[in-house]
């Protein structure tokens, strides 16, 4: 394949990219001569938030019309209903009982893996530290959709919140104390961040965030861990007085968690718009106007 | 129809002999508290002769909507059925089994003995037609989170349908140790 980034209109089709957006410019349109665009996806922070061993989405019969739109992600994974999300990767047709042997469903989307870049699994019980040697770590679908997962500081003083896109397109950052909804989907304490996955369905990616006061600080730990007994430990480094640690991207009903290197960022605000929640509002760089966008 | 109790069991393929499969559903009255329907999960576990999962990917609910053979399927959104196609039951397995859990979720825990009303039954796929009811396993249960709910297996060349209502007070982790899901 030949890159030209100077035309990204022209760029091929990406199906296996479900989980990027492309952002929109407000006003100016791109330069031709910065191929590089600032404004792109949040994940590009990290260094590696790609996940090229990511197979092609299978998009259901309620979303084929997104086939062939790929880099086109402004409506995609953020515009599928709740129904629509939970089908992705697995294209059931749901019309057994009229003909019951012929019409059964398509199998899930299986990845295909690439040569140098595996799939990282983790079995039952099992424990991975993320980092440069293994950046990310993908859930299957029984640990992505059960239990809560929950990323808890375990050491260090810093304080975590999360920022979460869901299927509807809206966005939130949640600060230490708060939840998000009745059920609650999403529950942040002080020194934690869980997430119900009853409604995984509706998530589209979430960030976690870690606040350090003011002043020396000790590094930490951020301990992940799901309803089978795995556990993921991060580094909590400080650069800065904010950090991402951790992002988590639902990719066809898998959760996908990677550890970022996002550091030296000076406010929760500044982390947030530089994860690409643009939609958020904010009292002050610190406080977030509440509501969900 | 009487209700089937806890144990009691029905020769499905004998009463109807050209049934092509059956639709396993449940049913329940979660009373003034919609956090525990909110939570709850019907799901299928397809086993082998020792009642230990194939692998995870024999396990089938809302997140894992078939599983390799696809000859059992989550039928509808709302995740209260599962659809067993016999004839396409691969060789190796020997029964389906329905499971009930409430999720454990950001809020209190709740167990399914808060149910005013659950049964599962049996559905003729080609016309909707309850073939087998369960009795009302609700009162029987307490503090347990998960449950087996019953199960379609094979017996003389065809196949059964039992009610097992097997709770599990340390919710889906235990049935799923149970069953062989974790590797």
């Amino acid at each position: 394949m030949t890159l030209d980034f100077t035309a990204p209109g022209r760029a091929a089709p990406r199906g296996d990219l479900t989980f990027l957006r492309r952002r929109r410019r407000a006003a100016a349109p791109v330069v031709s001569d910065a191929p590089l665009d600032l404004d792109a996806e949040p994940v590009v922070v990290g260094g590696a938030s790609l996940d090229l061993d990511a197979a092609p989405a299978q998009v259901s019969r309620e979303s084929g019309a997104f086939d062939g739109v790929s880099l086109d992600l402004d409506v995609a994974p953020a515009s599928l209903s709740r129904e629509s999300a939970g089908l992705r990767g697995a294209s059931l047709d749901f019309a057994l009982r009229s003909a019951l042997p012929d019409t059964r469903p398509a199998l899930p989307a299986r990845r295909a893996g690439r040569p140098g870049r595996p799939v990282v699994r983790l079995g039952a019980g099992r424990r991975l530290q993320l980092g440069p040697k293994t950046p990310a770590v993908t859930l299957d679908r029984l640990q992505s959709a059960i239990g809560l997962l929950t990323a808890e500081a375990v050491s260090g003083a810093a304080a975590l919140g999360c920022a979460y896109e869901l299927a509807d397109g809206r966005s939130a950052y949640l600060g230490s104390g708060t939840t998000a909804s009745r059920t609650p989907f999403l529950a942040v304490r002080r020194r934690s961040v869980s997430a119900d996955l009853r409604q995984v369905r509706q998530l589209v990616r979430l960030v976690v965030i870690a606040v350090f006061p003011p002043g020396e600080a000790p590094p930490g730990l951020l301990i992940v861990s799901t309803w089978d007994g795995c556990r993921l430990e991060l580094p909590l480094g400080k650069s800065g007085r904010v950090t991402v640690p951790l992002s988590v991207h639902n990719v066809d009903g898998e959760l996908v968690l990677r550890a970022e290197a996002a550091e030296a960022l000076t406010s929760p605000r500044a982390a947030v718009e530089a994860f690409g929640f643009p939609r958020i509002s904010w009292l002050d760089d610190f406080t977030c106007a509440g509501g969900v966008a | 129809m009487a209700a089937l109790r806890r144990g009691s069991n029905v020769e499905l393929t004998r009463e109807i002999p050209d049934l092509p499969g059956v639709v396993l559903g449940v049913r329940w009255e979660a009373g003034p508290e919609p956090a525990l329907a909110d939570s709850l999960v019907m799901a299928a576990i397809l086993c082998d002769g020792a009642r230990r999962a194939r692998s995870a990917e024999h396990f089938v609910f809302f997140n894992q909507l078939t599983e390799p053979s696809r000859s059992v399927a989550l039928s509808g959104d709302d995740a209260e059925q599962v659809e067993v196609v016999f004839g396409a039951v691969p060789d190796d397995v020997s029964r389906i089994v329905a499971v009930l859990y409430a999720n454990e979720g950001n809020g209190l825990r709740r167990g399914l003995g808060r149910l005013r009303t659950l049964t599962v039954r049996g559905l003729d796929p080609r016309n909707d037609r309850e073939l087998v009811r369960s009795e009302n396993l609700a009162p029987a249960l307490d503090g347990e989170t998960a449950l087996a709910l019953g199960e379609v297996y094979r017996h003389n060349g065809g196949w059964k349908f039992k009610v097992l209502g097997e709770g599990y007070r340390a919710g889906i982790a235990a049935l799923a140790e149970d069953y062989g899901v974790l590797r």
